[in-house]
């Protein structure tokens, strides 16, 4: 969502209006969806994580003023209800399934979705080998672009503990891509 | 390799993880589920220290009312003709303060319902 259309959003968004939500929800649902499940999480375990985020995001509306930064916020909540669900499932003992094995990938035709299923798998098994926090640290950079200081105050650590999570899982990677001998 | 060369490579290894389509059913499920979930929990539910509190309250008043006389409700005898008006108001409203100043730390305290929340 664009800043001026946020903010356009945000005062209908907080009256609870249901164009506004649904606008929110469009908007801001892809990019959930996709850090959830390059965390490690299936399909439908996201899906729930991120209901669960939006109604936190739309009730605790009132209370947050700093608008221009709503996307690193709703991802911190989100990353919040990621880590309260993960809580909950290993006191249930529950295994996570194999990360988006069910999904259709954005390409072209059907020949570059198998390649794009391959890729995803590949970098997914490097993914799921690092640390859940160097893992957090190096999506949120890499595939939707925050600064160090939003990973801050989206993973609730200093902006130096940040820089060396993702020099670790930068490491890691490269470790990994030299083991498994990959161009 | 230089590490910069090296970072690039990570990144565009990283990056071949293309994002997932999402198709507009699915969308308008989650829309849908969420104004659901909205509406239903949107009206203001009252918790369990919101019912404890005044049961609670009422219950440390009558009794500190009853162990001085002022009004008894074990006995049942309506003796409250015979207390002076004033004295009666007065007495009153300083059962009422001993007893949210009684109940008010406990039930903020000792409820394990409040642990860290912020009031």
């Amino acid at each position: 969502m664009q800043p001026d259309e946020a903010e356009k959003c945000w005062p209908a968004l907080q009256n609870g209006d249901n164009q506004a939500v649904e606008i929110f929800v469009n908007e801001y649902y892809p990019g959930l969806l996709n850090f959830l499940l390059r965390l490690g999480c299936n399909p439908g375990d996201a899906e729930d994580v991120i209901q669960e985020a939006f109604i936190k995001a739309i009730r605790g509306l009132h209370r947050y003023q700093h608008q221009e930064h709503l996307r690193a916020w709703l991802f911190k909540i989100c990353h919040n209800c990621w880590r309260d669900y993960c809580k909950k499932a290993s006191r249930r003992r529950e295994v996570a399934h194999e990360p988006g094995t069910l999904r259709a990938f954005k390409t072209d035709n059907t020949e570059s979705q198998f390649m794009a299923r391959e890729q995803a798998h590949r970098v997914q098994t490097a993914l799921n080998r690092l640390p859940p926090k160097q893992r957090v640290v190096i999506i949120l950079r890499y595939y939707h672009g925050f600064s160090i200081k939003e990973i801050a105050h989206i993973a609730r650590c200093p902006a130096g503990t940040v820089k060396s999570r993702l020099n670790g899982a930068l490491n890691s990677l490269r470790s990994f891509m030299e083991e498994s001998d990959w161009e | 390799m230089k590490p910069v060369q090296q970072k690039e490579k990570i990144i565009d290894f990283l990056i071949a993880y293309p994002d997932v389509v999402l198709f507009p059913q699915e969308k308008a499920r989650i829309v849908c589920n969420i104004k659901k979930e909205l509406r239903r929990k949107h009206g203001h539910r009252p918790n369990i220290v919101e019912i404890i509190f005044p049961l609670l309250f009422l219950v440390v008043a009558l009794l500190l009312a009853n162990i001085s006389g002022l009004f008894p409700v074990i006995t049942g005898v309506p003796l409250l003709d015979q207390v002076d008006t004033v004295d009666f108001l007065r007495r009153a409203l300083l059962y009422v303060f001993i007893a949210g100043a009684l109940t008010t730390p406990l039930l903020l305290t000792i409820l394990p319902l409040n642990k860290g929340r912020k009031w």
